[in-house]
């Protein structure tokens, strides 16, 4: 379990209103040929108004299932969500201009060109066909907007989906897994364009499970499994709040490795030397072995990162993962602290 | 609600789809125009010189030998009114005809209405299928659930692609029958052969175009729809084939209490304004059982509330799933 100290429930006495994104108790299940899925389990997510906030949970953890159920894609069975304050999917046509997502991947109509989707799309919701040219130029697609959609690079399509969203110059941008499938150039792309956004005063919700990415530009995260909130906080209180290896060198380490689990602590082999957890301090360690005739050589702490957390908090959890009737996983995932 | 009909309608004759069918549909019109062609070319004077040569030598014959044909005609027809006493041989109809051998000119105004008809079955079919692709193209696509994040309405989304595909076959539909009509009357008048035309057989043919017209937008409509509860072109498509050869080939030929119900005759009444099926009445006594063919009909009337009808429970059905289910 790891030591940060953030709690799972966010406080009940939040102002929804405070917040971009809040959901409660929100719950949905699938039924297939071999059941029911538990997609998502009673999740609690706020997310604040400003900055860049990742999502984070491993693959069938329920990230796009939630994002889809802000949208009004897709019905939740239970639970309540609001988006600057609004309860939906009932005020979602009140909101959506305030709202822009990419969902996945970014789907248009292939066999139209780039401008004429958009065309579409601006004149729906009565954005001036000039805007078009606007955000196509500031993702850089206006020399290839007369081209097929089909024939675009994945990378392309992405910058278009995010041309799409600017349309409605939205205070709300929702990203889920935004950069799969790009290479090196066109993922610090999109991750350069989300700082840029929130930078401009935008709440950017980036769904993802590369943390990698995340953990670059992203302020706040909210990290899931199984559909339930394991953590949520800004990034460098759930990093500080995590537990710290330490390795340790020793000249014996299976006779260390015995007076340190004698002493409480956790420890793994690595190679000649032992990855020590549990430790308050570092020299804790020291003073156990040194008690017992065995010095130590080498002594790193090894600082958890937004990875080692997630790892720590999602072992165990994966896609395909089933419930039982009541909802509940049939592995217990651990729990971690969040806030 | 007008502004995503206009954005609707945009995308409607913008998709590849709907270009290629309606070429798709002008060639249909050509083939049928050629067909007209074909089959309304009057005999030449050589041919018709030859027919009546025919004919006399036929006449001639008969002068000589049909009494004897006749007397055995007859004789064998009340050899079989022995053991069947309806048995009729037509034996009065035995003597040569002039019509047998010189066939009448075809008129313009005898054939526009069947060809009218005839154009019609081919612009449903492109209604259906122009209707079906534009929203199941969006599902395929995955862009339908791009387009909720912009429109979040769903019961507008789903007017306004129906709408779309209802008003977008009706330029189709009437530049089809307006072709079709109006090129068959220009080969019938090239071959002399127009008849009478007047005003009435105008304004009928205006009339039925005017049914084509509707049963297209309806049939475009009822595509569409069904498209948002199957969500497959193929699977649409599919679906109609097997209902038309499974129930109304297969079922509907074989059982004569569902011929009435029939979709292909209720869809013909509405294009020609009356359509006919055949029901066999039976009686058994004694000596068998004997049955008679009867002619019925399917009024007009019948066949639009019938077609009206199925629309809403389609449209209705599709309303109702588009609604409730999720988009992926």
């Amino acid at each position: 379990m790891p030591a940060h100290a953030q709690t799972t429930s966010p406080p009940p006495d939040v102002d929804p209103r405070s917040l971009a994104i809040s959901t409660r108790g929100l719950r949905k299940t699938y039924r297939n040929r071999h059941g029911r899925h538990v997609a998502v389990q009673g999740l609690d997510l706020d997310v604040p108004i400003g900055g860049v906030h990742g999502f984070l949970g491993p693959n069938g953890s329920g990230k796009t299932t939630s994002i889809r159920m802000l949208l009004g894609l897709v019905r939740a069975d239970s639970g309540t969500m609001t988006i600057f304050g609004q309860e939906v999917p009932r005020a979602l046509p009140d909101i959506v201009g305030r709202v822009g997502a990419i969902v996945e991947q970014p789907k248009f109509f292939p066999t139209f060109t780039a401008r004429k989707n958009l065309d579409l799309l601006a004149s729906a919701i009565g954005v001036p066909s000039s805007e078009v040219g606007m955000v196509l130029e500031a993702v850089g697609l206006d020399d290839r907007a007369g081209d097929r959609y089909k024939t675009y690079s994945l990378g392309m399509k992405q910058r278009l989906a995010i041309a799409a969203t600017l349309l409605k110059d939205p205070d709300l941008l929702i990203f889920d897994e935004p950069t799969n499938g790009l290479d090196p150039a066109g993922i610090r792309e999109i991750r350069t364009t989300m700082r840029t956004l929130a930078d401009q005063g935008k709440t950017v919700l980036v769904s993802s499970h590369i943390l990698a990415e995340v953990e670059q530009v992203a302020d706040t995260v909210s990290i899931i499994g199984h559909g339930r909130l394991l953590a949520s906080g800004r990034v460098e209180d759930i990093v500080a709040g995590s537990a710290t290896t330490v390795r340790v060198g020793v000249r014996q380490p299976g006779e260390a490795r015995e007076i340190l689990e004698r002493a409480g602590l956790t420890v793994r082999a690595d190679h000649e030397a032992l990855l020590v957890d549990g430790a308050a301090d570092p020299a804790d360690i020291t003073q156990v072995l040194a008690q017992h005739g065995q010095y130590v050589h080498e002594l790193v702490a090894i600082k958890a990162g937004l990875e080692a957390v997630f790892l720590e908090l999602t072992a165990g959890e994966g896609p395909g993962t089933r419930a039982d009737e009541s909802g509940r996983p049939t592995r217990r995932s651990r729990r971690g602290g969040s806030r | 609600m007008m502004r995503l009909l206009r954005v609707e309608i945009d995308r409607f004759f913008s998709r590849r789809t709907t270009r290629v069918a309606s070429l798709g549909l002008l060639g249909v019109v050509v083939l049928a125009l050629v067909a007209v062609w074909q089959s309304s070319a009057p005999a030449s004077k050589e041919e018709k010189a030859l027919s009546q040569q025919y004919y006399e030598e036929a006449l001639a014959d008969w002068e000589v030998n049909g009494e004897a044909t006749l007397a055995d005609c007859y004789e064998q027809e009340e050899a079989a009114q022995e053991t069947d006493p309806t048995a009729t041989y037509y034996c009065e109809s035995m003597a040569p005809q002039s019509e047998t051998y010189l066939w009448p000119d075809q008129l313009f105004t005898d054939q526009a209405g069947s060809v009218l008809t005839g154009i019609g079955y081919a612009v449903l079919l492109y209604a259906f299928f122009v209707g079906v692709s534009f929203v199941a193209a969006e599902f395929a696509t995955g862009s339908m659930g791009s387009w909720l994040t912009f429109e979040p309405r769903r019961t507008r989304v789903y007017a306004s692609k129906l709408a779309a595909a209802g008003l977008g076959v009706v330029v189709p539909a009437i530049l089809a029958a307006v072709l079709v009509v109006g090129g068959a009357w220009a080969i019938f008048r090239m071959w002399g052969t127009l008849g009478d035309v007047t005003g009435e057989l105008w304004s009928d043919l205006a009339v039925g175009g005017l049914r084509l017209t509707l049963t297209a937008i309806g049939v475009a409509v009822l595509g569409a729809a069904v498209a948002m509860v199957v969500r497959s072109t193929a699977a649409a498509i599919g679906l109609l084939l097997g209902y038309v050869i499974v129930v109304e080939g297969i079922i509907g030929s074989a059982v004569d209490a569902l011929k009435p119900w029939l979709l292909t005759l209720k869809v013909e009444a509405v294009l020609q304004g009356e359509s006919a099926y055949w029901v066999d009445d039976c009686t058994t006594d004694a000596s068998g059982t004997m049955c008679d063919t009867i002619e019925k009909t399917v009024s007009l009337t019948n066949g639009a509330v019938s077609l009206v009808v199925l629309l809403a429970v389609v449209v209705t059905v599709g309303l109702v799933t588009f609604r409730r289910r999720d988009v992926g």
